[in-house]
């Protein structure tokens, strides 16, 4: 069995567009609630979460602006843009697409 | 679509490119914030705190490797690269004067060198001749059978010649070079003259050129139809000529008829051109007219 931080190539994409299209997030508490949400099963390394961020934000997907964060320091919060939730929109519907059909082939009865 | 993109990346690219400083002091805020809040993590589960430090660091899987992976999303990479490699260029050549001297003076020699080399076979090969049919315009030199004489003008013999048999050329003119005396109403004075337009009993006339007209006549208006004294004859000029006309060279200030003195009949003082009926002569081997005389 293959290690859970392996990520399928682009899900961390998607899984961050989804964690941001409810709430604008700063770094660290993205990385708080992806571990919350996947339950642990997917585990994204704090190291590769800030390129990923980084890219998604220069693809114009996401937009960054400093605020002040609970325990009031200042962190950079980033939150969709009108093109993020287009994007949002296409790769869900894309993996949903894949997962389905990769479940059906795992699912083939063997005759 | 696109413009809506560029909406959100090009600021963001112009921040990378010129804002430097700023970007990379918030990538360092950015992961340091997310450093202190793992080690906040790690010292509540109990940890000492250096050991916090050193665990929250490790969770990152090398700080510096993740900037730098930040950076390299940021799309002006290359352009960084160059700006850093061409700095890093101009310290080596400022380290080494000599060197660096040697090297630009190579490189301008050879520049200039390339450029007065094209400059010649731009004026020569490439540029066409301003003339009407200049692609047909050809330059005409006498290689004598014998071996003590050169290539170059032809005699007058030659050219009447050539111009009572021509069958190749739409048009042949001879033109002279000369040092010619003009005097007048003016104090006498040197000058180049080019004679040309060959025909037997021509009138004595000329055009001037501009710099001439200017100089010895102040910008006479009423100078067309003025007679001036050309090496003791009288010669009536017809025209002044645009300033930047120049044949064969600037240095010429007077155009007037060729007059052939039967006593100089084979010395070869004559310059010939001529016009061909058609471009393709140029591909023909050349005999008939040129080699029988």
């Amino acid at each position: 069995m293959s290690k859970p931080s392996d990520l399928v190539q682009g899900t961390l994409d998607l899984l961050i567009l989804k964690i941001l299209a409810l709430e604008p997030l700063h770094g660290w508490a993205i990385s708080l609630r992806l571990k919350q949400v996947s339950g642990d099963v997917l585990q994204v390394s704090d190291g590769s979460l800030y390129p990923a961020l980084h890219k998604l934000e220069q693809e114009g997907w996401i937009t960054a602006e400093w605020k002040p964060s609970e325990n009031n320091r200042r962190a950079k919060y980033y939150s969709l843009t009108r093109l993020g939730r287009k994007e949002f929109q296409k790769e869900a519907a894309n993996w949903t697409r894949l997962s389905e059909a990769i479940t059906q082939v795992v699912r083939l009865e063997e005759a | 679509m696109r413009p809506e993109r560029w909406f959100y990346t090009v600021p963001l690219r112009l921040r990378s490119l010129f804002r430097r400083r700023q970007v990379e002091k918030e990538l360092d805020e950015e992961l340091q914030y997310h450093l202190e809040r793992k080690t906040e993590e790690f010292l509540a589960r109990g940890m000492m705190p250096e050991k916090a430090h050193f665990a929250a660091l490790g969770a990152m899987e090398g700080l510096d490797q993740q900037k730098e992976r930040c950076r390299d999303t940021r799309r002006v990479n290359p352009i960084e690269h160059f700006i850093q490699d061409f700095h890093c260029g101009l310290r080596m050549l400022a380290k080494s004067p000599g060197f660096t001297a040697v090297a630009v003076l190579t490189l301008a020699l050879g520049i200039g060198a390339n450029t007065a080399v094209f400059s010649i076979v731009n004026a020569v090969l490439l540029r066409p001749l301003p003339l009407p049919h200049g692609e047909r315009v050809v330059s005409i030199q006498v290689t004598p059978m014998l071996a003590d004489e050169t290539t170059g003008p032809a005699s007058p013999l030659q050219f009447c010649a050539w111009r009572a048999h021509n069958r190749e050329f739409a048009l042949l003119a001879a033109v002279r070079s000369l040092r010619g005396q003009v005097s007048g109403k003016e104090c006498p004075e040197e000058i180049l003259v080019l004679e040309d337009d060959y025909r037997t009993g021509a009138p004595r006339v000329c055009l001037i050129s501009h710099r001439l007209w200017q100089r010895r006549y102040s910008e006479d208006r009423n100078i067309i139809g003025r007679v001036l004294n050309l090496d003791s004859k009288s010669t009536l000029i017809i025209g002044v000529l645009p300033p930047d006309f120049a044949f064969p060279d600037a240095e010429h200030d007077l155009w007037t008829v060729l007059h052939l003195n039967p006593e100089h009949q084979t010395e070869r003082t004559l310059d010939v051109y001529g016009l061909l009926n058609s471009v393709f002569q140029l591909r023909m081997p050349r005999h008939g007219l040129l080699q029988s005389l």
